[in-house]
């Protein structure tokens, strides 16, 4: 009886040894890192490019002082119609994206920014109404007429003034330089790499002119 | 010491055979108090059926004890897999630098407008147009951000917008007088400090400028964090704190 178990024992532990030597070793599961690409993509600086239009509420005064003749027999004369009108709209300014122009080339990023422009403007109606309309006590009489030809003059009056704007379209343009700069400083500092950007300015057709690093 | 019956034992399993020859007797067998046994007969050492039947059992227990250790080896690596950690890829402070360096937190609004004066008699003496710019702000050190790594979420609540300056052009001044004798020599300082208080009250009502200010700090923001998260996989989601 003793021989039985010893030898059931012996033989329990060869069974146990080989099936545990003789198991498929496992490779080491190699950890799956998902390889993160970092660098300058002209497409998400194109996207910055866009989300850097600056929305600017304007309000503004139109002065308008038009020489009216009148005559009466043989007596002519001038009366001036002077009055003024508040109004207010928003006025978009931003670099049109189709005249960007962004080339990678190593750690090198030479970008063709050009300059903000008003990309669109919009007179709010409802702030031209009665109480709008400032008039001089010695004008001559305002009529319906006036104030319809005021209202119709306050949209491209509203364009041309904001694309008269230098303080503007010089911010507007510097912002959108800005958010490039900073995209490309949130990619160094990230991955280590060292991108540095070279500016070609151009004006807002598109035509270069100077160059800066 | 040897003994008679050490020698007899040893003697039955060393060499059976010869054993049965001579322990013929019971006189033998009871010194050594080991019956013959017929199976041994012929054999040195365990028998077939021994062998047999031990490896047998040996096999089965070998199994058994394998598939136990193998469901615990299992079981234990899957709590630790549970227990690690995921590593964060993006982190809350990473986009609170990204964000607070920037300098694109204020925003200008361009406001001429016209003042009303009135006299001493309570009519209006004249009225006078002024160019001023407005300055509106946020202030990018209060944004709140949670990152969401299980959905994969970045959220940045935007503070309020304030305005930080208003700033009336002297040189910019028109007049309208409705009374000739406020048309004087002092009729400046008083006009541009009506024009000050006419420009600070309207713009602090205009509720387009503080939408528009709104509108262009999330588009900072997103031309900020979008090309950091966008990446890892992580989406964006901006809430203004006003809703």
């Amino acid at each position: 009886m003793m021989k039985k178990i010893i030898s059931m024992i012996l033989a329990a532990l060869i069974f146990t040894a080989a099936f545990c030597a003789c198991g498929k070793k496992e490779e080491p599961v190699e950890e799956i890192k998902e390889e993160v690409v970092m660098e300058p993509q002209i497409s998400q600086m194109k996207s910055i490019c866009e989300l850097a239009v600056m929305d600017c509420y304007y309000h503004d005064v139109a002065k308008s002082n038009i020489p009216v003749k009148k005559s009466f027999l043989w007596w002519d004369w001038t009366e001036n119609k002077h009055f003024w009108i508040e109004y207010s709209g928003i006025v978009r300014f931003g670099v049109d994206v189709s005249l960007l122009n962004i080339e990678v080339s190593g750690s090198n990023v030479t970008v063709t920014l050009p300059e903000a422009k008003v990309l669109g403007c919009k007179v709010d109606s409802s702030s031209l109404t009665e109480d709008s309309f400032i008039v001089d006590k010695s004008s001559a009489k305002i009529t319906a007429e006036d104030e319809k030809a005021a209202f119709e003059a306050a949209q491209p009056l509203l364009e041309n003034k904001a694309s008269a704007d230098r303080a503007l379209i010089t911010e507007a343009t510097e912002r959108a330089r800005r958010l490039l700069e900073d995209y490309i400083a949130n990619i160094n500092s990230t991955v280590g790499s060292n991108y540095t950007i070279s500016w070609v300015y151009a004006d807002s057709s598109g035509n270069e002119g100077e160059t800066a690093e | 010491m040897l003994t008679n019956r050490g020698f007899y034992a040893i003697l039955k399993i060393a060499n059976p055979e010869f054993y049965r020859k001579e322990a013929k007797t019971v006189e033998y067998e009871k010194m050594v108090e080991i019956p013959l046994d017929e199976d041994t007969k012929g054999r040195k050492g365990f028998g077939w059926k021994t062998v047999m039947w031990a490896f047998g059992a040996g096999f089965i227990i070998a199994m058994f004890m394998f598939v136990i250790g193998w469901n615990s080896v299992a079981r234990a690596l899957a709590k630790n897999a549970e227990q690690e950690p995921e590593p964060e890829f993006v982190s809350v402070s990473t986009l609170e630098e990204i964000i607070e360096v920037s300098e694109l937190s204020t925003f200008r609004s361009v406001y001429n407008g016209v003042a009303e004066v009135q006299g001493s008699s309570g009519k209006t003496d004249y009225y006078v147009s002024y160019n001023a710019t407005v300055d509106a702000g946020m202030d990018f050190d209060r944004i709140a951000i949670t990152v969401d790594n299980d959905a994969k979420t970045v959220s940045l609540i935007l503070p309020d917008v304030k305005i930080t300056d208003v700033n009336v052009d002297i040189l910019s001044l028109d007049y309208i007088f409705l009374n000739d004798k406020a048309n004087s020599s002092s009729v400046t300082a008083a006009a541009y400090k009506a024009c000050e208080q006419d420009a600070e009250k309207e713009s602090a009502e205009q509720n387009q400028i503080f939408e528009t200010a709104e509108q262009n700090a999330e588009n900072v923001v997103k031309a900020l964090v979008e090309p950091v998260i966008e990446p890892h996989g992580y989406s964006l989601k901006i809430v203004r704190a006003g809703s």
